[in-house]
């Protein structure tokens, strides 16, 4: 039961923060959200770890910046990920690092729901900030 | 002039022996043995370090492996500063199907490695070989007990499980020697990975199994350990 | 790290993880797998799928995540999907069905999603009501339909149905009509010819025709080297064509006299007006064509379940919200994926699949009365111009001016360069892509 609450106060920071970060006309989608995009090729919330994509999901924040703001800048090579860098504005790249980092270092596979949905409440909860 | 011999070179890859050899079907390679090996190297041709960084980029070698051999990511490996013996082992033995592991990353540099040849990859090595090993970027610290763990078993190794010193091969500094890699740096994930793949026998390609030996009796906390070990050690020569 | 134990674990959700995340009451009163109507709180909200495709499955999976109580049922005519993503690899023989066929298990067991396999006959909205072909009635607080696409047959003269499923066939949606078309590929004579007609903006997977003219003249390459390809098209430009047809030269003679394809263009008069199944010819703009087999791709519109619900405006499609992906036509209702307006972003499984995710999200926070986030779509499309020869198409988009746009400098094509290992990269990644991709949707 301790992990139940500790899920419930978890979702209970991310319904909080979907109130009010609703104040005004949010400017940019939440890091979980755009995170969810990256699936396809990383595999779901960046838990894949034996393909030809690298895993994101417990990545240090500051490898994952790094990597998109050279992908965005020109200043690293790439066959994709340049292209969809150029989508992210730094304060997004940040929120999109701040969540995966939280995410399990396991394959998905192998991860429950409860302990996905315990992660990514707790990478909710940081609001996007490391 | 260079480019148009290597995009005809890969030209003849799209439609000849990769599309010849069908979906996914294995080249038939037999294991070296330390003769054939030997051999194979003494045979390649001399490798000229200028020409490889220039198919480093022509072969977008440093989207993933960085400018200069330097990974920047997690599931890539760090080849700056490894022996060309080494780097010329390892492209030939994913062009010839002894590199054929079952996890992705080793699926492209099959298919790189079937667009080169020999001269290619000789250059290629002497590339990575001009440079040396970094510590890894984001490496982290060790708890004190744990490095001293690590430091024994990489400097006196394990008699009671027949674990050699990892430095008897590798290098004092990880700096490693002719087809030994150099350690020093390298991605964490990736040496993991590779010595996970050792363990459990979905990497082969080591003449007379010697590096797997030595995997079997290591414990998952102490193959993690010996990652970051390595990717934090500054290989002062 | 048991990461490289390939197996995929079997990992069921087990009694204990449920209470964990709903709460003793909720378990201990029901049987949770037992597909009941009473599995969870009373009074949870339900959100009723149509459609188990890429869209209402990746819907469902994401949906759990957003809300870990809401009731979710997905109603899916068959037992097993066959995805359309890869099938041009079955016709020539890089793939079989079986491995583009998927079911809804782990939707089922993992994401605690009751599915339930039946036909939908209709919609009450007023009432918030489906009814089934079995004669079931349920009741839903959001409804979701991922209908896909149905075909213009009428829009060529001398075509039907009928000679879609026995001579002329289609093959864009998977199954039968793939296996038909290998036979015919297969059965090509020496020097024979093979018509492609693609359709006309906007269509499921814009690039699809043209990966299948390349898959055509790989065959006839290694096969029947006198046997080529034709494809006659309504439009002057498709998407990747700079790459695709830069690839077409590289490998199969494009522009040359001996090309193992050519391509009528719009303006060049290659618009198919009529076809003769008897005589295996098309007649266009630019006269008539005779072949050996004709691969009409026909002009689309919205999913049947959708014109028949009433979701469809004046131009065949669905228009929704941009924001949440929910109908301008009934609300409460939401429309995904192929039969969606959905502005600048293409008819692809990968647009259906970001589509859910920022649905599942619009959902969750109107059922729990929030405002809505900022919706972030993504697109990336790899095709293969060759077995090892791949072309891709990315962007990320966002909601601006009332419009699903580009963000920032995202959109672009691969680039056309002399590097031999792009194309080489972008067919290993589209491999990855695929097996990544069914797997976010389907586990």
């Amino acid at each position: 039961m301790k992990q139940s609450m500790k899920l419930n106060t978890l979702l209970a920071a991310f319904s909080l923060m979907a109130a009010t970060s609703a104040q005004a006309e949010p400017q940019m989608a939440t890091g979980g959200a755009m995170a969810w995009q990256c699936a396809p090729c990383h595999g779901t919330n960046g838990q894949e770890f034996v393909e030809a994509m690298p895993p994101l999901a417990g990545m240090p924040a500051k490898q994952f910046i790094d990597a998109m703001i050279a992908y965005r800048e020109g200043t690293r090579a790439a066959i994709i990920m340049d292209r969809v860098a150029r989508g992210f504005t730094d304060d997004e790249i940040k929120a999109m690092a701040a969540w995966f980092e939280k995410q399990p270092v396991k394959q998905w596979e192998n991860t429950s729901l409860t302990e996905s949905l315990e992660a990514q409440a707790a990478a909710e909860a940081t609001g996007g900030q490391e | 002039m260079l480019k148009k011999t290597l995009l005809a070179a890969a030209l003849i890859g799209f439609t000849g022996t990769a599309m010849a050899s069908g979906h996914g079907e294995k080249p038939d390679a037999h294991p070296w043995s330390n003769f054939s090996l030997d051999q194979k190297i003494q045979s390649m041709p001399e490798g000229d370090a200028t020409r490889g960084q220039d198919i480093h980029a022509q072969m977008m070698c440093n989207a993933c492996h960085g400018e200069k051999g330097e990974s920047p990511s997690r599931n890539y490996a760090s080849i700056n500063g490894q022996p060309s013996e080494y780097t010329i082992k390892m492209m030939l033995d994913y062009r010839d199907g002894r590199r054929w592991e079952d996890y992705k990353q080793a699926n492209i540099m099959v298919k790189i490695a079937q667009a080169l040849n020999d001269q290619q990859i000789a250059d290629l090595a002497a590339f990575y070989a001009q440079s040396t090993p970094q510590p890894w970027e984001y490496a982290g610290s060790l708890e004190a007990d744990v490095h001293s763990k690590v430091d024994r078993l990489v400097r006196k190794g394990d008699a009671s499980r027949m674990i050699v010193p990892c430095a008897s091969c590798h290098g004092a500094h990880g700096e490693g020697n002719a087809i030994t890699p150099a350690l020093a740096g390298q991605i964490p994930e990736y040496f993991v990975r590779t010595m996970q793949a050792y363990k459990h026998g979905h990497r082969n390609n080591d003449v007379n199994e010697g590096m797997s030996q030595f995997t079997h009796d290591l414990t998952d906390e102490e193959i993690q350990a010996l990652a970051e070990y390595y990717a934090s050690l500054n290989e002062a020569k | 790290m048991s990461q490289l134990e390939n197996k995929v674990f079997d990992s069921k959700v087990t009694r204990r993880d449920l209470i964990k995340v709903f709460g003793a009451s909720a378990v201990a009163a029901t049987g949770l797998f037992g597909a009941s109507k009473n599995a969870f709180a009373k009074s949870a909200p339900h959100v009723v799928v149509l459609g188990g495709g890429v869209g209402g499955s990746t819907f469902a999976k994401y949906l759990r995540f957003a809300d870990p109580d809401v009731k979710i049922t997905i109603i899916e005519q068959f037992p097993e999907y066959i995805t359309c993503l890869r099938s041009n690899d079955v016709i020539v023989g890089y793939h079989t069905l079986d491995e583009l066929t998927f079911n809804l298990d782990t939707i089922k067991s993992k994401y605690n999603v009751n599915v339930v396999i039946d036909k939908v006959i209709g919609a009450d909205f007023d009432k918030r009501t489906v009814q089934t072909a079995k004669g079931h009635t349920l009741s839903y607080d959001k409804l979701v339909v991922s209908p896909g696409i149905d075909f213009k047959f009428e829009d060529y003269e001398g075509h039907s149905k009928e000679l879609a499923e026995t001579k002329i066939f289609h093959g864009y949606k998977a199954g039968p009509q793939t296996l038909a078309l290998r036979q015919q590929l297969l059965s090509v004579p020496k020097g024979g010819t093979a018509i492609i007609a693609p359709p006309q903006n906007p269509f499921r997977c814009p690039p699809g025709p043209y990966e299948r003219a390349s898959f055509f003249a790989e065959y006839f390459q290694k096969h029947n080297p006198t046997a080529k390809v034709i494809v006659l098209d309504p439009k002057d430009r498709f998407t990747k064509d700079g790459p695709f047809k830069k690839a077409w030269e590289r490998l199969y003679g494009y522009k040359t006299d001996n090309s193992l394809i050519e391509w009528v263009s719009g303006s060049e008069g290659g618009r198919v007006l009529s076809v003769d199944g008897d005589n295996l010819s098309v007649e266009t703009m630019a006269g008539t064509f005779k072949a050996d087999m004709i691969n009409i791709i026909p002009n689309q519109r919205a999913g049947k379940l959708a014109q028949k619900l009433g979701l469809t405006d004046a131009s065949g499609w669905c228009p929704i919200k941009r924001e949440s992906m929910e109908s301008q036509i009934q609300p409460g209702v939401y429309v995904l994926g192929d039969s969606s307006i959905a502005d600048a972003m293409p008819k692809s499984g990968y647009s259906a699949n970001s589509q859910a995710k920022v649905c599942a999200r619009a959902v969750a926070d109107t059922l729990r009365g929030n405002e809505l986030g900022k919706a972030i779509y993504s697109n990336v499309c790899y095709s293969l111009a060759g077995e090892n020869y791949g072309v891709s198409i990315a962007a990320i988009y966002e909601v601006r001016d009332g419009l699903i746009q580009p963000k920032g400098k995202s959109a672009g094509v691969s680039p056309i360069t002399d590097k031999p290992a792009q194309p080489i990269l972008e067919a290993v990644y589209q491999k990855n892509w695929q097996r990544e991709f069914v797997k976010d949707v389907f586990s």
